[in-house]
């Protein structure tokens, strides 16, 4: 009669468990779990990216891969990737990306823009993001208001003339932002979202460019930055 | 006694118009989106003759739950406008150098919540202080519930 060995069994299990631990630990393609928010500190506005640096321009871009974040569950909570043309002055900007804000389960396309600090910001939001996408904003010379693309769709335009609204030192500016320390930049360690083949337009009526001398970091430490090839590609993420 | 009337007199004067002023406040809020606003986001409203499929409440509803509920609770006043709804900025050019638009005269309920604290995205080294914007449309089509766009401009 079959007597069940209780013991050796036990054995098995073990190390069966222990090895569908490590095939788990060790296959890379295995499914990541996001990073979790962390409470929340309180609105503050963080960002990891290039560094604030004036250069002429006429137009920003970049190819971004979507990373959905966790979110730390503030009613101010936010969490967005984004390239940006922004003004010399306070609150002068115009950008394109895709975020998520509290009480959204995924992150949307949006653009944004503002014309100066008394001004409301312009802001709209479309379709959930996936995939990767060219993020751009240009300056149109033929009406003098500027364009936020995702690819080749457009989802905002300014309605006023920043050559004319802004102050001069213009930026262009590739960044995660978040609105809370606690709220996750989208990307982890293992699976960052990257800032890849980054372009300005650097002359009126010029080609896509390479900008140069930029530099990058994070204003703060839960949030990551590292170039790939200084001026072209970067990743962030959550640590 | 004649102390005691104007006193009166002057109570229910002070309410009457601590009312009407409510009213006036109330009835500013409720205006609907001015033209220029639109405009800055590219929208534009047109008269709908076709029943809807969604009702307001739904739509209301829909858009609660987009936003979540944290944001939505903080809503002094919401409501859902029904439209033949048109953004002549959101659109992609095809190999021809055509424009496709996404939504050109959809019926759509556009649903306003004021009083709530949407947080704007900005720039980086801008020193400018957490800003907000307290009136944000969601927009939904009529006939499916599907969401179509979410704008806010002041």
């Amino acid at each position: 009669m079959f007597k069940p060995n209780y013991k050796s069994m036990l054995r098995m299990m073990s190390v069966a468990t222990v090895l569908v631990v490590l095939a788990l630990l060790l296959n890379p393609s295995a499914p990541q779990p996001a990073c979790a928010a962390i409470a929340c500190q309180g609105f503050a506005y963080n960002f990891t990216g290039t560094d604030p640096k004036s250069m002429t321009h006429y137009g920003i871009k970049a190819d971004v891969n979507t990373k959905t974040p966790a979110l730390c569950g503030g009613s101010h909570s936010d969490s967005s990737v984004w390239v940006m043309m922004a003004g010399g002055g306070s609150g002068q900007y115009a950008q394109v990306g895709y975020g998520r804000h509290q009480g959204q389960s995924s992150v949307y396309y949006f653009a944004q823009y503002k014309k100066n600090a008394s001004t409301a910001a312009v802001h709209k939001e479309t379709t959930v993001a996936s995939g990767t996408h060219n993020y751009n904003v240009i300056y149109n010379f033929s009406n003098g208001h500027l364009y936020m693309y995702v690819d080749t769709t457009k989802i905002l335009e300014s309605n006023f003339d920043p050559a004319v609204s802004w102050t001069p030192g213009w930026q262009p500016q590739w960044e995660g932002e978040t609105h809370d320390p606690g709220d996750d930049i989208p990307g982890s360690s293992s699976s960052p979202v990257y800032f890849s083949n980054m372009k300005i337009i650097a002359t009126r009526g010029g080609p896509w460019v390479t900008p140069s001398g930029l530099t990058g970091s994070s204003t703060h430490s839960r949030y990551g930055f590292a170039w790939d090839t200084q001026n072209t590609k970067f990743h962030i993420w959550t640590k | 006694m004649k102390v005691k009337r104007v006193l009166m007199l002057t109570v229910v004067l002070a309410v009457v118009v601590a009312a009407l002023s409510l009213v006036m406040a109330s009835a500013q809020n409720g205006e609907p989106p001015d033209s220029l606003g639109l405009e800055s986001v590219g929208v534009r409203y047109g008269q709908v003759s076709a029943p809807a499929a969604l009702t307001s409440q739904q739509a209301v509803e829909l858009a609660k739950s987009y936003l979540g509920q944290s944001l939505a609770k903080q809503a002094t006043q919401v409501e859902a406008q029904y439209v033949l709804f048109s953004d002549d900025q959101y659109y992609t050019t095809d190999a021809q150098n055509q424009k496709q638009y996404y939504f050109q005269n959809v019926p759509a309920w556009v649903v306003t919540l004021r009083g709530v604290n949407f947080a704007i995205r900005g720039a980086r080294g801008d020193s400018s202080e957490v800003e907000y914007n307290h009136e944000v449309h969601v927009v939904f089509n009529a006939q499916t519930g599907e969401f179509m766009e979410l704008f806010t401009y002041r």
